[in-house]
C-alpha cells in the first residue's frame, strides 16, 4: 500500500486509486462487489458485500434513492453527501468517513461505501440485511404458560426483544468484539441504576482481554465470565436461556445479560445457585403451585445426587437401616444377580448415560429406535436375564428422571459426575462417605463466588450486596 | 478493610458451633436434672460475652492475637498466639474423636480409624481453606439441617409414645446446689466458653458491638435449644438410663418404631452430627491457622491440609481409649486448659490491656 500518512483524504477522490486500494485489500473474493454508478452528472463508485446483503435491499434502499431527482441536479459535489446523508439515508445508519484505511472494516460489517470521484470523503451507509431465523418457540426452555418467543441467531434480533420488553431509557446496550479471526459482534444489556457498578466494570475488562480466536456460540463466554480461583468450577456461574422473557427477569434484579452474535443462548452474570432452579414459569403461576414445583426441583437434584449411592451404601454396608420387609423383599431380588450392588448400578448408570448420549446427538428420524431398546431391551431383558435386578432399575430410571428436573440443561448435565462420585465414595466406605461426599458438595457450593456475589448463602436477603 | 460476614450468617456460624457436639452429648449427667444446667449455665456464660467484649473493645476490634500481642509485648504474645492455636487444634481433635467415636459404634465398626480420620480431616481442610465467609454460609445450610432433624426427632418420639413426662421425676431430688455446682464446673466451658475462638475473627465479623448481639442471641438460642434436647432425652430415657448412657440423644432415637417402618433413625443422627461437628472443627482449624501463619508469617491457607493431618494424628493418638477420652474432657481438659484459657488468660489480657493503653493515653 502506498499510503502516505498526510494524503488520505486525496486518496478518496481518485476513484481509480480506492479501487486499487480494494484489489489489494480483499483480493479475489468473489462477493466484493465494486460497481461503478453515476450520480446526478458526476462519476461515483459503489461498494459493498454480496454476502452481507441481498441485491433486492441494494436496488430499493439505495441505487433508488441515488436515482432520485433532487441528487440529480446539485450544486456542487460536496453538497451532494450533504444531500444523501441528510434526507435520502437518513432512516439507515450512515457515516462520512474520511481515511481510506477505515473502509474495509466497514465493508465487512456490512456498509456499503459511495464514493464520488474528486471528493476527498466517502459515505458508509448500513446496508446490511441477512437471512435468519425467524422468532420461535425456544427448543430448551418449554413452559405451559408464558411468552413463546425464543431467541434467534441474531443479535440485533436479540436485542430488540430484550428493548421491546423494556421501554425504559436506562436499558443500555453496550458493543465488544471479541475473536482476533471472526471479530464476532457482543453486546451486554443491563438496566443503568439498577446493577452494581463494579460488577459491570468487571464483565468489561474481561471481556477486553479475553484471548480467543473465534466465537461462534455463547458457550466459549461462559468459560471466560467463570469465577476462577476458589476452588474447581464444578458448578455453572453463569445462567444462559433461551427465553427473553427470563433474561429480562434477572435483569431487573441487577444482572448484566450478554449477547453474543450468532448464538440463541443469552447468558445472565452474576448467577447463583437458586437461578438454576427457576423456570420463568413459576411466576406466571399462583405462587404456591410456583414455589411447590421449585421446591420439586431441589428434592429431585438432592435425589438424583443421592438415591444410587444411598441405595448401595444401606444394601452393602447398613442393611439394619432397611425396614425388615423391605430388606427380605430386596434380598429375594437380588438373590440371583451375579454381581454386588455397586457393580450392578455402575453397569445400569453408565448404560443410562450412553442412550442419553445417543438420544440427544442421532437424528431425529431414528429417535424411536433408541426409546424401543432402552426402554425394552435395557430394561426388562436385562431383569429377565438376571443380569440385574429390579429394583436396581427402579433406583437408576428414579435418578435419570430427577436429573432432567433441572430446568437449565448446563446444571443438569453437571450434576451427573457428582453422582458418580457419590457411588464411589458409598461403595467404598458406606453411607460415612456418602455424608462426607455431601459435605463437599455444600462446601463446593458455598465457597464458590460469582462476581463476588456468594453462590449460595441462604440469607443472602439480608446482604447489601444481594442480588436475589 | 476485609468485607465482613453479614449478621444473620454470623448468628447461624456461633449457634451451629455451639450446638453441633453438645447436642449430641448434652448436659454432662452428673446430677439428676441434667437439663436444668443448661439454662443455669447460660447466665454465667454471658459474663464471658461481657468480658470478650470489653477485650475487643479496649483497642479498637484487632482480633485476638493482635490483641495478645499488644497486651504482652512481642515474645509473649508470640507464645500465647502458638499456646491458642494449639488449643484450638486440640478441641478440634478431641472433636474428632468424639465424631468417629460415634461412627465407630454405630455406623462402621470394623473399618479403621486412621482411614476414616484421614477422609474428615481433608474435608475439615477443604472447609476451612474458603475462609470465614464461606464458612459462614456453609453454617446458614448446616443449621437447617440441625434443626430439621430435631424437630422431626420430637415429632417422631411423640408419635411413637415415647416421651413419658414422669421420667422427668424425681425433680431436684438433691436441691439445686449439684445443679449449680456442674454448670460452673462444666457447662459454662463447654460449648459457651469455646466461643472464644471467634475472637479470631473479629476483623471480619464486626468487632465487639456486633458481637455482643449476635453472641448474646446465639447463647439463648442455644441455651433454648440443648435444653429441649437434654429434656427429650430425660423424658424418653429416664433419668437412670440417660446417666449411663454416651451419645445419649441417639440413645433416645433408638427408640423411635412407627409402624415398624420408621425405625433406627439414630445412625441417620450420626451422620448429621457428622456435618456439624465438620463446621466445629472447620472454625477451629481455620482460627488455629491464622494463629500459625501470624507466626511463621506465610499464608494461612498454606497450613491448611498439614495442621488438619495433626488434628486427625492428634485425635487417634491423644487417648487410649474411649473411656479415657470421655474422662480426660470432663475432668483434665476443663481445669488445665478451659478455665485458664477461657478465662484467666484473657482476663488478664484485658487488665493488661486497661493498664497500658488508658484512655486519653498513647504508647
Amino acid at each position: 500500500m502506498n499510503l502516505d500518512n498526510h494524503g488520505h483524504g486525496e486518496q478518496l477522490s481518485s476513484l481509480e486509486r480506492v479501487k486499487q486500494f480494494f484489489q489489494s485489500k480483499f483480493g479475489q473474493t468473489t462477493d466484493l462487489a465494486v460497481v461503478s454508478i453515476s450520480i446526478g452528472s458526476y462519476e461515483g463508485l459503489l461498494c459493498y458485500l454480496t454476502t452481507m446483503t441481498s441485491s433486492d435491499f441494494i436496488k430499493k434502499q439505495v441505487l433508488k434513492e441515488l436515482a432520485s431527482p433532487e441528487v440529480s441536479s446539485p450544486p456542487t459535489k460536496e453538497a451532494v453527501f450533504q444531500q444523501l446523508g441528510n434526507n435520502h439515508f437518513a432512516g439507515l445508519t450512515h457515516e462520512v468517513v474520511t481515511d481510506l484505511e477505515q473502509l474495509p472494516p466497514k465493508i465487512v460489517l456490512g456498509y456499503g461505501i459511495i464514493l464520488i470521484e474528486g471528493v476527498p470523503m466517502a459515505l458508509a451507509v448500513d446496508v446490511r440485511s441477512l437471512n435468519s431465523r425467524s422468532i420461535e418457540e425456544p427448543t430448551t426452555q418449554n413452559v405451559v404458560r408464558g411468552p413463546k418467543e425464543g431467541f434467534t441467531e441474531s443479535a440485533d434480533t436479540n436485542m430488540s426483544l430484550i428493548r421491546r420488553r423494556f421501554n425504559n431509557v436506562n436499558l443500555r446496550f453496550e458493543k465488544f468484539e471479541l475473536g482476533y479471526m471472526t471479530h464476532t459482534a457482543v453486546y451486554i444489556a443491563y438496566l443503568d441504576g439498577e446493577v452494581d457498578t463494579e460488577i459491570v466494570d468487571q464483565v468489561r475488562e474481561k471481556l477486553k482481554q479475553s484471548h480467543i480466536d473465534s466465537l461462534f456460540d455463547s458457550g466459549r463466554i461462559e468459560e471466560l465470565l467463570h469465577s476462577k480461583g476458589k476452588g474447581m468450577q464444578l458448578f455453572p456461574t453463569v445462567y444462559n436461556s433461551e427465553r427473553p422473557d427470563a433474561v429480562c427477569r434477572h435483569m431487573t434484579n441487577k444482572r448484566i445479560a450478554i449477547i453474543v452474535d450468532g448464538s440463541p443462548f443469552v447468558l445472565v452474570v452474576p448467577s447463583i445457585f437458586t437461578d438454576f432452579f427457576k423456570s420463568p414459569e413459576d411466576e406466571y403461576q399462583w405462587f404456591v403451585i410456583g414455589s411447590f414445583s421449585r421446591y420439586l426441583r431441589y428434592f429431585a437434584f438432592i435425589l438424583s445426587l443421592t438415591v444410587p449411592a444411598l441405595y448401595i451404601a444401606v444394601t452393602s454396608y447398613h442393611q439394619e437401616l432397611i425396614p425388615s420387609i423391605l430388606l427380605t423383599s430386596i434380598a429375594a431380588q437380588r438373590e440371583g444377580i451375579p454381581f454386588p450392588a455397586s457393580i450392578e448400578i455402575l453397569l445400569m448408570e453408565i448404560t443410562f448415560e450412553i442412550l442419553r448420549e445417543a438420544g440427544t446427538r442421532m437424528p431425529r428420524i431414528v429417535g424411536a429406535t433408541i426409546s424401543i431398546v432402552g426402554a425394552l431391551v435395557l430394561g426388562e431383558a436385562a431383569v429377565q436375564a438376571g443380569v440385574v435386578s429390579n429394583i436396581t432399575v427402579i433406583v437408576v430410571s428414579l435418578t435419570a428422571i430427577s436429573g432432567f428436573v433441572a430446568p437449565i440443561y448446563t446444571f443438569g448435565s453437571k450434576v451427573r459426575f457428582f453422582r458418580f462420585g457419590m457411588i464411589v465414595l458409598s461403595s467404598v466406605i458406606g453411607l460415612y462417605g456418602l455424608v462426607l461426599g455431601c459435605c463437599l458438595l455444600m462446601i463446593q457450593l458455598t465457597r464458590i463466588e460469582s462476581f463476588g456475589v456468594p453462590y449460595l448463602s441462604l440469607f443472602s436477603k439480608w446482604d447489601k450486596r444481594s442480588v436475589t | 478493610m476485609p468485607s465482613k460476614v453479614n449478621l444473620i450468617d454470623t448468628f447461624t456460624m456461633q449457634l451451629v458451633f455451639l450446638l453441633s457436639t453438645a447436642i449430641i452429648f448434652g448436659s454432662p449427667s452428673l446430677v439428676p436434672d441434667s437439663w436444668l444446667v443448661g439454662i443455669i449455665a447460660f447466665f454465667p456464660a454471658c459474663l464471658l460475652i461481657v468480658l470478650y467484649c470489653a477485650m475487643l473493645s479496649s483497642k479498637e476490634d484487632m482480633g485476638l492475637y493482635p490483641l495478645l500481642e499488644r497486651a504482652w509485648g512481642k515474645v509473649i504474645g508470640k507464645m500465647f498466639i502458638l499456646v491458642y492455636s494449639t488449643y484450638f487444634l486440640y478441641i478440634a481433635a478431641r472433636n474428632i474423636r468424639d465424631m468417629i467415636e460415634l461412627i465407630m459404634s454405630i455406623l462402621l465398626r470394623i473399618t479403621p480409624v486412621p482411614m476414616l480420620t484421614t477422609l474428615f480431616v481433608f474435608v475439615i481442610a477443604y472447609c476451612a481453606l474458603g475462609g470465614i465467609h464461606a464458612i459462614a454460609r456453609f453454617a446458614s445450610l448446616i443449621l437447617w439441617i440441625i434443626l430439621f432433624m430435631l424437630a422431626t426427632l420430637a415429632v417422631l418420639l411423640m408419635f411413637s409414645s415415647s416421651i413419658i413426662l414422669e421420667q422427668m421425676l424425681p425433680f431436684l431430688s438433691k436441691g439445686l446446689w449439684p445443679v449449680v455446682q456442674t454448670a460452673f464446673k462444666h457447662s459454662i466451658w463447654f460449648p459457651y466458653g469455646e466461643i472464644i475462638v471467634f475472637l479470631v475473627f473479629q476483623p471480619q465479623l464486626g468487632g465487639a458491638k456486633r458481637m455482643r448481639k449476635v453472641t448474646f442471641y446465639a447463647f439463648v438460642t442455644t441455651c433454648i435449644i440443648l435444653s429441649a434436647t437434654d429434656l427429650i432425652q430425660v423424658l424418653t430415657l429416664g433419668i437412670e438410663n440417660k446417666k449411663f448412657s454416651v451419645f445419649a440423644l441417639l440413645d433416645a432415637a433408638r427408640l423411635i418404631n412407627i409402624a415398624n417402618i420408621i425405625t433406627r433413625m439414630d445412625a441417620l443422627i450420626a451422620l448429621i452430627i457428622m456435618f456439624g461437628t465438620l463446621l466445629k472443627c472447620a472454625i477451629f482449624l481455620y482460627a488455629a491457622m491464622v494463629g500459625v501463619s501470624r507466626i511463621f508469617k506465610k499464608k494461612p491457607e498454606d497450613y491448611a491440609f498439614s495442621l488438619a493431618m495433626l488434628a486427625g494424628a492428634f485425635s487417634i493418638l491423644v487417648t487410649r481409649n474411649s473411656a479415657e477420652h470421655v474422662t480426660e474432657g470432663l475432668k483434665y481438659v476443663i481445669y488445665t486448659l478451659h478455665i485458664p484459657l477461657q478465662l484467666l488468660v484473657p482476663l488478664l489480657t484485658l487488665i493488661l490491656l486497661r493498664i497500658r493503653y488508658r484512655k486519653g493515653a498513647t504508647t
